[in-house]
């Protein structure tokens, strides 16, 4: 029993409890360490392939994934409409190939095309998601399908029609650009900027240094008065409102931010691909990337930096190892491809399930508190 | 009421100061963009060792000249070849060695060309004017060759 001045609170044990508490907590990525094991045991990968593309996986994939922390921050959970983002960094690519601008300079003015045209989807996104308050995610799912086929559109029609498309990017018809895009100016032009190769694993150090600084800057976000209102709109949006804080407005700007940040991070991640493919390059990154966070450890209230960096890790070498060891277990290499599609949505699935039940056995369990343990001595 | 007036005055202040900031930040943004276009324009250069016949003068092409473009590995260009290198930025150089002697010319490729054909002996015998010895590629954008629509290729996520 606690005691407290005036008044006795009995609590009751769950230390028993907190090991089971615990596994369920982290059931995924210990599901997801299991399955790893298994796959870097069955693959026959050596350990500097798997250290070379996990280091590439987490440079290509970081960036995305961080871009998923502010809206959760802000109680929005998972943004799918950061392919919206994602189109805006691919807009830039196009136009930049087209205009024959190479290197990093390219990736900077991709990065500043997409920068107003992700402001502009955020913003709309976000004032569509503030009419939609609990149900963000399939709202923000939704509306990236829409802006796909706006996408499309523009793409496919108005691009060599409207505007002006002069290299080979487009089509023998005249308008419409072609489904795979070389991206050999930019490719691997930020990877390759400060290169290093330590034991024959290549690190791409400049990619790194962006990802870090992005870490700090949400670290330093956090502090923010800006980043606070956030926290307190996620907490309770009616409490936040009384305090003063423009509950629409933070909401609007956490999403603006956070398609900002995924229009870079498409950026990073096509350059480190080499090839955009322009109709399809976009449409899973929103689902993979929430994967990712969850596999992490992650849930859609709460999520951290380290669950970006261990989701990813996990989330990947699943990805890299689970063709391979059904390759080599099985004899059939599509088994292990369908199996890790298959794990990707399953997770996300297990992972809302996950969350829902623990909210509402905290819910029972602070009712059942109050209700047998509180007892007030005189 | 003064107060007010005061509070007023400063929020319209604050207003403006906003408005400034926000209009550098944008200038500041639009030269970057300017600036990155500028630096990192590529052009593809296609140097031609071909004979060259203009006014009833025929100029051959030269056998064993050393080539260097911009800070490029140099390469021995031959008679009746054309090689292709990559140029980026606007500013670049070109060095030819014939016959001991070398002829080194300094020129902007305009932003609007993006392929553009140098010939090497009007290089050698021209002045340093460029509109001489280098002709502007009209890019071809119907590809006959590509008129079947490629399928769509695999990103990492795909099953295919």
């Amino acid at each position: 029993m606690k005691f407290i001045k005036g008044i006795t609170l009995k609590q009751p044990q769950i230390s028993k409890k907190s090991l089971k508490e615990g596994l369920i907590k982290n059931i995924v990525p210990i599901m997801f360490i299991v399955i790893g094991i298994f796959g870097i045991v069955y693959s026959g990968f050596t350990a500097t392939a798997i250290v070379n593309e996990m280091l590439t996986r987490i440079a290509r994939n970081s960036f995305l994934v961080i871009s998923l922390l502010i809206p959760i921050m802000a109680g929005m959970g998972l943004n799918f409409g950061m392919t919206l983002g994602a189109m805006a960094g691919e807009i830039g690519l196009i136009l930049i190939t087209d205009w024959g601008i190479v290197g990093v300079p390219g990736l900077v003015l991709a990065a500043i095309i997409s920068t107003p045209i992700s402001i502009f989807l955020g913003w709309w996104c976000g004032t569509i998601l503030n009419k939609a308050k609990g149900r963000e995610m399939v709202t923000s799912y939704i509306i990236g399908f829409f802006i796909n086929g706006v996408y499309q559109l523009i793409v496919l029609f108005l691009m060599g029609s409207v505007f002006p498309i002069k290299s080979e990017i487009l089509l023998p018809r005249g308008y419409g650009i072609r489904n795979m895009v070389n991206l050999t100016g930019v490719r691997k032009a930020l990877d390759n900027l400060i290169p290093l190769k330590i034991a024959q694993v290549s690190i791409p150090v400049a990619t790194f240094i962006l990802i870090f600084i992005l870490c700090l800057f949400i670290l330093w976000f956090k502090r923010t008065k800006l980043g606070q209102d956030m926290r307190a709109v996620s907490g309770d949006m009616e409490v936040a409102r009384e305090s003063g804080i423009n509950v629409e407005r933070t909401r609007v700007i956490s999403i603006i931010i956070s398609t900002v940040l995924a229009g870079y991070g498409m950026i990073i991640y096509l350059q480190n691909m080499g090839t955009l493919n322009t109709y399809n390059s976009h449409t899973q990154i929103g689902m993979f990337s929430a994967a990712a966070l969850l596999v992490g450890g992650a849930s859609v209230a709460k999520a951290d930096i380290k669950n970006v960096f261990i989701g990813v890790i996990l989330f990947h070498l699943m990805f890299y190892v689970a063709p391979y060891a059904g390759k080599n277990l099985i004899g059939e290499a599509q088994l292990g491809e369908y199996f890790r599609v298959f794990v990707s949505y399953g997770v996300i699935t297990i992972a809302l399930v996950i969350y829902e039940t623990s909210k509402r056995r905290e819910a029972k369990m602070e009712a059942r508190l109050l209700r047998e343990g509180t007892e007030v001595k005189e | 009421m003064k107060l007010a007036d005061v509070k007023m005055s400063l929020k319209d202040k604050k207003t403006q100061r906003r408005i400034i900031v926000c209009s550098m930040l944008i200038v500041v943004i639009i030269a970057l963009a300017v600036l990155m276009f500028f630096i990192g324009k590529s052009f593809e250069i296609h140097l031609s060792n071909m004979p060259y016949s203009e006014n009833g003068i025929v100029l051959k092409g030269i056998d064993d000249i050393e080539v260097q473009f911009d800070k490029q590995k140099p390469f021995t260009s031959y008679a009746m070849f054309s090689d292709t290198v990559q140029g980026v930025g606007l500013k670049h150089t070109l060095r030819v060695n014939h016959n001991g002697k070398d002829y080194v010319k300094t020129f902007k490729i305009p932003v609007s060309y993006s392929k553009v054909i140098i010939n090497l002996p009007k290089f050698i015998n021209s002045t340093d004017e460029v509109s001489l010895w280098m002709t502007k590629i009209e890019t071809q954008t119907n590809n006959e060759d590509a008129l079947s629509e490629d399928t769509p290729g695999a990103d990492e996520f795909s099953i295919e």
